[in-house]
């Protein structure tokens, strides 16, 4: 906060229109300085000050005014040795005032409470929060795309320029580098005041990391260290149509938070029938995607079978990701599942096909034992229409021995007709069950239909 | 003035500039000046010193800055001016300086200790 009052209401530089010499001289002074505007501001106000009563001094000893300047000037001393004292004093304590100013970045975003999508044009276009899921997904996708791992495949070709006198660089030099790597413009999002509105450059100074060689990913972890972000933080850099985009991986968590609503009904209920309940669920999608993220960076919660999240992206990707497996997951279990049913019904088709087979030759052995009864039937009746009309024409003698020859006849005609009855009954007993098996094959091939075809 | 005036170091530069400004506020360039006169221009504190500690001095938090606006010579009418940076000795900064003279007099008593009694040298 002292920082940024200070810049807004400290002393501006340059105020006179006439460039005297000692304006000059202070013009070259501050470029070398390299330390904050803020800073840069207030030091060259206190010099002109200074060399401006020390010539009006010289002048009453009798020097003119061009001598009077330049001995002011010359007891200066050597002018980059003097930016370096400066430099090194500023340097002495703003490492602190930086963090708080990246810090400062993200409260400031998520007080604006902005939501919004990136979309390729480079356009911020406002979501909103209804979460029309196919257009907020349309969205993540382009963003996806601009964005994606193309850059972070690039590797630095350039090493961070370092100050010969402190031994440190800029992180205006570092993005400088990346710009040199992307080979297109970076914005840079630190100061919360100019977050989002153009290229600010980042004054900071700090020991160089060696980036030659290394990928863009790589580069911007070690750039990420003297910034001393949280450990679930990181630099990140985003395509964002007219240039990209470079700020704490945070920053971009809560500037591009897109609300996206799933349908998850199809996944609370596991191939086996057993419900899962939606917390449980809810939680096991945070436990899988960044656990540190949620709460502070992205928000998730259920709504019966709805999963809403608000989040980058880049998170709306592993979600999707994350759900399409599990789905795919549910998808080959009850393929499994269907498999092994239908294998369960071909197999029962086929048995009951055999003993379909097996009561058909039956039925024709008792057709063939039903034709023999019937003959024998035939056989046995004749000899008693035979033996009672011989009986008929006897005259009372010898008809002890036909009797008997009767007697026998009607036993055996009467043990054909129980045959005959018999093997009918067989029959019918056999065919009804040919029937009922014929009926099962059936009922099975309807299934296998079912299974095949399930809206048939 | 026989000799050239010998180089402050950092700790004595910060000792007298504490020292001055525990007196009153002032700024720069009348600070450089008044180290001079008093000392008979023996101690001279550069600007290329003196400014540098000076920030070092505000960002530590022992001396407050304020503003002034320095009118222009009526000879350079059209001249907007200029601003002039006052200190002013805070809190901090007198405790500071109470620490610092109370470890400067331990460490001349010490060297004192050292030191041949008066005529033993000639």
């Amino acid at each position: 906060m002292t920082e940024i009052r200070e810049r807004v209401s400290g002393p501006t530089s340059a105020q006179s229109s006439a460039r005297d010499p000692i304006d000059r001289w202070l013009d070259v002074f501050v470029r070398l300085l390299r330390v904050p505007r803020a800073d840069a501001s207030r030091i060259r106000d206190e010099l002109e000050d200074h060399l401006r009563a020390r010539v009006d001094d010289l002048m009453v000893t009798g020097l003119s005014e061009p001598e009077a300047v330049r001995a002011a000037v010359g007891e200066l001393g050597e002018t980059a040795e003097l930016a370096k004292h400066f430099k090194s004093a500023v340097h002495s304590r703003r490492r602190p005032v930086m963090q708080t100013l990246l810090v400062g970045v993200a409260g400031a975003s998520v007080a604006a409470g902005s939501l919004a999508i990136l979309s390729p044009n480079g356009m911020n276009s406002p979501s909103g929060t209804t979460g029309v899921s196919s257009r907020a997904a349309a969205a993540t996708s382009e963003i996806v795309e601009a964005s994606g791992q193309p850059i972070e495949d690039r590797v630095f070709e350039a090493e961070l320029r370092t100050d010969p006198d402190t031994g440190y660089t800029t992180l205006a030099d570092a993005i400088s580098a990346i710009e040199g790597l992307l080979d297109a413009r970076v914005i840079a999002h630190h100061r919360p005041m100019l977050a989002g509105i153009g290229h600010t450059r980042m004054d900071a100074e700090f020991e160089p990391p060696q980036l030659k060689g290394l990928t863009l990913a790589q580069g911007l972890e070690l750039l990420a260290v003297p910034l001393e972000l949280e450990p679930t933080d990181s630099l990140a850099v985003y395509a964002s149509g007219v240039a990209f985009e470079l700020s704490t991986q945070s920053f971009f968590d809560r500037r591009d938070a897109v609300l996206i609503e799933y349908d998850v009904s199809g996944l609370l209920v596991a191939p086996g029938g057993r419900e899962i309940n939606p917390h449980e669920f809810r939680d096991t999608v945070v436990s899988l995607i960044e656990p540190s993220l949620w709460g502070e960076r992205a928000r998730i919660g259920m709504v019966s079978t709805t999963l809403l999240v608000s989040a980058h992206p880049r998170i709306h990707v592993q979600v999707e990701d994350l759900l399409g497996r599990v789905a795919a997951k549910y998808a080959s279990q009850r393929a499994a599942r269907l498999d092994a049913e239908r294998r369960r019904h071909v197999s029962e088709i086929a048995k009951y096909s055999a003993e379909v087979t097996n009561r058909e030759a039956g039925l024709a052995e008792l057709e063939a034992e039903l034709a023999a009864a019937v003959a024998a039937r035939a056989a046995a009746r004749e000899r008693v229409y035979s033996i009672e009309h011989e009986l008929g024409q006897a005259d009372g003698q010898n008809t002890v021995s036909l009797r008997l020859g009767l007697s026998e006849a009607r036993d055996e005609l009467e043990a054909a007709e129980k045959a005959v009855s018999d093997t009918t009954d067989r029959m019918v007993m056999t065919r009804h069950n040919i029937t009922i098996t014929q009926g099962q094959i059936r009922q099975h091939e309807s299934y296998l239909v079912a299974l095949t075809d399930p809206a048939g | 003035m026989a000799e050239p005036a010998p180089k402050l170091t950092a700790h004595h530069a910060e000792l007298l500039v504490l020292s001055v400004l525990a007196r009153g506020r002032s700024y720069g360039y009348a600070l450089s000046k008044q180290i001079a006169a008093e000392s008979g221009d023996a101690l001279r504190l550069p600007a290329s010193q003196l400014y540098p500690l000076m920030t070092k001095l505000e960002k530590q938090g022992l001396v407050v800055p304020s503003w002034e606006e320095i009118k222009a010579e009526a000879s350079e009418e059209g001249s907007p001016g200029r601003r002039r940076k006052w200190y002013e000795l805070c809190g901090k900064g007198r405790k500071r300086l109470a620490q610092r003279v109370e470890a400067h007099r331990r460490f001349t008593a010490l060297i004192d200790g050292f030191l041949p009694s008066e005529g033993a040298t000639s």
